[in-house]
């Protein structure tokens, strides 16, 4: 059995789907049938036409520091998933349980500290 | 299990349980203060949090005994650790082995400049948390987060030389290699636990025993991969052969302080663990795992001795022979009887003295570019420092098993164990294996007292535990310079222009003389009067907590 | 009789394989790691239809969270990754093949033919229809932080060193002095 909380979700992820595409292709063919102008000149063919000019590949080599970010992203995304599951119970869980992810967090706010303290999380 | 009425319920573990795991707590304690403390610690001048270190150390190693002289052991925390006497001598030998390990960095760590001081010992001590914790483990849930931590602060260790290319290497290898081996265990756990709905390692075992496992029984296949899977990743932790080929590579490359600690640390912590999952829990299914862990002692005596006795290298020779004595190991796990265990924990805790003191050696020989340990190297040091000489005759003799010395009576009591599991086989295999490594370890004794330097003549010769510290950098700035000016710069060339400098060789620390000579004394105690000692291996053995 | 998770089931199922097959082969590494994140998401799908909703909420937050971005930024990362054609076919494709599916016939027999394996999947089955209300997440929650038969609470908090010493690992070997 499927929960059917579950498809409900599916059908909002489904439906969010649907309504961002079905808005971009409405929204292209309203624009392709009243309000595009005649005139084909290069710069309609930009992503702005009146922003700045895109140069170049997105796909670039990214600094190192990046990838310390994305690991420490993932060891506190470990974290929340340790945390969420003690969420769904913490009543049930009283002081020995609040204490408990006390400490679990503590432990990893360490971790942040000596990230900080290193100069690790600074904006390059 | 059922799915319980959701009640409110609170639980808080007793007194009981903080003090069985007291160790743990201390050396978990050292480790964060030393990770804030480094912190605040003046960049340059981070030897003293190798105090704080030893300090944790000491301390823990005094909860450890005093839980042994306790007498009172079980399990701690619904059955996850337990402070049997197999964890406790484990624990010392580990202790033993971070402590010494502490007592060679601060020396080392200067002289190869490394810049990540504060977290090397961080990491040093929370390996050593997580070889307490996976031996102390008796359930495979504890078994596995003991090994990551270990595994993940050794690798970290292993690359810590950020200037030298070898030490990266290492790291690298170790890391890509060992979380595979991890996976593969983890993938036998996850397995096991599918096969016998257990974790807990008496779970397991309990499960094991009432239920026939033969292959017609329905029970068995799963179990049975699981098991060939958790060999597999075990066999690996323990550099056994075919799973050796990490090791050389990664404990020449690493910083010789690490490699000292971690040949020691994470054998006793993977054996203990080995046994405590075959030995124990998964004892009732002998005759599947047993031939396969006599073909990998076998391999791994041979293989091991054999590929130690054609390197001219001395850490890679220890390195190979840290595989050979693998096998040794895991003889005693192979044969399975009450003397296994005994076995095992005397091999492991004389192997810590001498392996300690052997690897000391030639970090003190070594030099800033991490050269320097070859045969050549060793040649004359009779002569040159006949201090460090006599100590690495002795480690040398010690590790070919000579008798009145620790190898002695780690290869006694693993081939008596072999005797009584009546595997007489693996006893002469065994024996004519270590012939081998007679060869090989004698070999560094005559080169050390039998041969000249074939390069440097009698320019190093000059004082050479006279304190130079100034003069260090300047003469490798002007060795360094004058090589790249001369003209045909070829690798005798270098080596010959860097072996001539005094200055090259820096003097020894005086805590790794400290270490060095506690691993000395602990040889030849262990050698001379073993008595004690056997002792508590067989208490260890009998109160393997079932 | 097809009911809505079986159709459910084969939808997802076709989005795994073709996925998987997509990151295997395509020849631009950083499709093939946008594919695999598309395939990490489907994977949850499964582990939602096999009732394991905490699985599946860490297939989502770690795998298609987390180690996607890894994956990215590791191919962002490298210098050559941006090349046309790079995810080369391997020489020995066919002895992968052969060993994967040698391990999965393997598996299947095992776990197939093992009567504690099928057992507490029946018994997991019933658990979770019994108490739905509850579901994996609360039982799970119950066993890592207070005792029925046995806790977690120790492993647990050890887990917090785990992470402790990738923070410190990750800095170490990545910072750049």
């Amino acid at each position: 059995m499927v929960a059917t909380g579950y498809l409900f979700a599916a059908i909002f992820f489904l439906g969010g789907c649907a309504f961002v595409l079905g808005g971009l292709a409405f929204a292209d063919t309203l624009n392709a049938l009243l309000l595009k102008g005649r005139k084909r000149a290069a710069s309609k063919f930009d992503t702005y036409e009146s922003g700045e000019i895109p140069l170049g590949s997105a796909w670039v080599q990214y600094p190192l520091a990046f990838y310390i970010f994305a690991l420490l992203f993932v060891a506190f995304d470990v974290d929340i998933v340790f945390i969420l599951s003690w969420a769904v119970i913490f009543q049930q869980l009283g002081w020995f349980g609040f204490v408990e992810i006390v400490f679990f967090i503590a432990v990893l706010a360490l971790g942040l500290v000596y990230a900080w303290r290193k100069g690790v999380i600074r904006w390059i | 299990m059922i799915f319980a009425d959701i009640s409110p319920f609170t639980y808080t573990p007793g007194a009981t349980d903080w003090l069985r795991i007291l160790p743990e707590l201390i050396l978990l304690g050292t480790g964060l203060l030393t990770l804030m403390a480094d912190l605040v610690a003046a960049p340059g001048r981070k030897g003293w949090l190798a105090l704080v270190g030893l300090a944790g150390v000491i301390g823990a190693l005094v909860a450890t005994v005093m839980l042994w002289a306790g007498g009172t052991y079980g399990d701690a925390f619904y059955g996850m650790v337990n402070d049997d006497r197999v964890a406790l001598f484990a624990s010392v030998v580990i202790l033993f082995a971070v402590g010494v390990g502490l007592l060679f960095s601060p020396g080392y760590v200067e002289r190869q400049g490394i810049v990540h001081a504060g977290e090397y010992y961080t990491l040093m001590i929370l390996a050593a948390l997580g070889m307490m914790l996976m031996s102390s483990a008796s359930n495979l849930m504890m078994l596995f987060v003991g090994l990551e931590i270990l595994s993940l602060a050794l690798y970290i260790l292993s690359a810590i030389v950020t200037t030298r290319r070898r030490s990266q290497e290492a790291g690298m290898k170790y890391f890509i290699l060992s979380s595979f081996a991890s996976a593969f265990l983890l993938y036998g756990m996850a397995l096991t636990y599918g096969a016998t709905g257990k974790t807990s390692l008496a779970g397991i075992r309990a499960f094991v025993t009432t239920h026939a496992f033969t292959m017609g029984s329905g029970f068995g296949p799963l179990l049975v991969v699981a098991l060939g899977l958790m060999a597999v990743g075990f066999c690996f932790k323990v550099s056994a052969i075919p799973f050796q080929a990490w090791t050389p590579d990664v404990y020449v490359g690493a910083p010789t302080s690490v490699t000292a600690f971690m040949s020691v640390g994470t054998k006793v912590a993977a054996f203990v663990g080995l046994a405590r999952v075959f030995l124990f829990a998964l004892s009732p299914l002998r005759p599947t795992w047993e031939p396969v862990l006599w073909v990998v002692a076998v391999l791994t005596m041979i293989g091991g001795n054999l590929l130690a006795a054609t390197q001219r290298d001395v850490k890679r020779m220890l390195a190979y022979s840290s595989v050979a004595n693998a096998g040794y190991m895991m003889v005693a796990v192979a044969t399975h009887t009450q003397a296994s265990f005994q076995g095992l924990l005397i091999y492991l805790a004389t192997y810590a003295a001498m392996n300690l003191g052997a690897f000391g050696v030639v970090l003190a020989l070594e030099r800033r570019d991490g050269q320097g340990t070859t045969l050549d190297d060793f040649a004359g040091l009779g002569r040159r420092n006949p201090a460090l000489a006599a100590l690495m005759a002795l480690f040398m003799f010690a590790l070919a098993g000579t008798p009145a010395t620790a190898g002695f009576i780690g290869k006694w009591y693993v081939f008596y164990a072999a005797m009584r599991g009546a595997h007489v086989e693996l006893a002469i295999i065994g024996l004519l294996a270590s012939l081998v490594g007679v060869y090989y370890y004698l070999r560094v004794v005559w080169a050390i007292y039998f041969t000249e330097p074939a390069t440097a003549p009698l320019l190093v010769t000059a004082d050479e535990s006279a304190p130079v510290h100034e003069p260090i950098a300047s003469a490798s700035a002007t060795a360094t310079g004058g090589v790249a000016l001369a003209e045909p710069a070829t690798a005798t060339g270098i080596a010959m222009a860097t072996r001539v400098l005094p200055a090259e060789r820096a003097p020894v620390h005086l805590a790794t003389w400290l270490g060095l000579a506690l691993a000395g004394v602990l040889t030849l105690v262990l050698g001379i009067v073993p008595m004690l000692m056997v002792d508590w291996a067989l208490a260890a053995a009998q109160t393997l907590v079932k | 009789m097809l009911d809505l998770p079986t159709v459910a089931f084969y939808i997802i199922a076709i989005l795994l394989v073709g996925t998987a097959l997509a990151v295997v082969l395509s020849r631009n590494i950083v499709h093939a790691a946008l594919f695999l994140a598309v395939f990490f998401g489907a994977a949850a799908g499964v582990y939602v239809l096999l009732n394991a909703e905490f699985i599946a909420i860490v297939q989502v937050l770690i795998y298609a969270g987390a180690v996607t971005i890894l994956v990215l930024f590791a191919i962002m990362l490298t210098q050559n990754a941006m090349s046309r054609n790079a995810n080369p076919f391997a020489g020995q494709w066919w002895l992968a093949a052969i060993i994967c599916a040698a391990l999965a016939i393997g598996i299947i027999y095992a776990v197939g033919s093992s009567k504690m394996a099928l057992l507490s999947a029946n018994a997991s089955a019933n658990m979770t229809t019994a108490g739905a209300a509850g579901g994996s997440i609360v039982r799970l929650g119950q066993l890592l932080y207070s005792p029925f038969d046995y806790s977690y609470v120790l492993p647990f908090e050890i887990a917090s060193i785990v992470l402790l010493v990738a923070i410190v690992g990750a800095i170490v070997i990545g910072r750049e002095d």
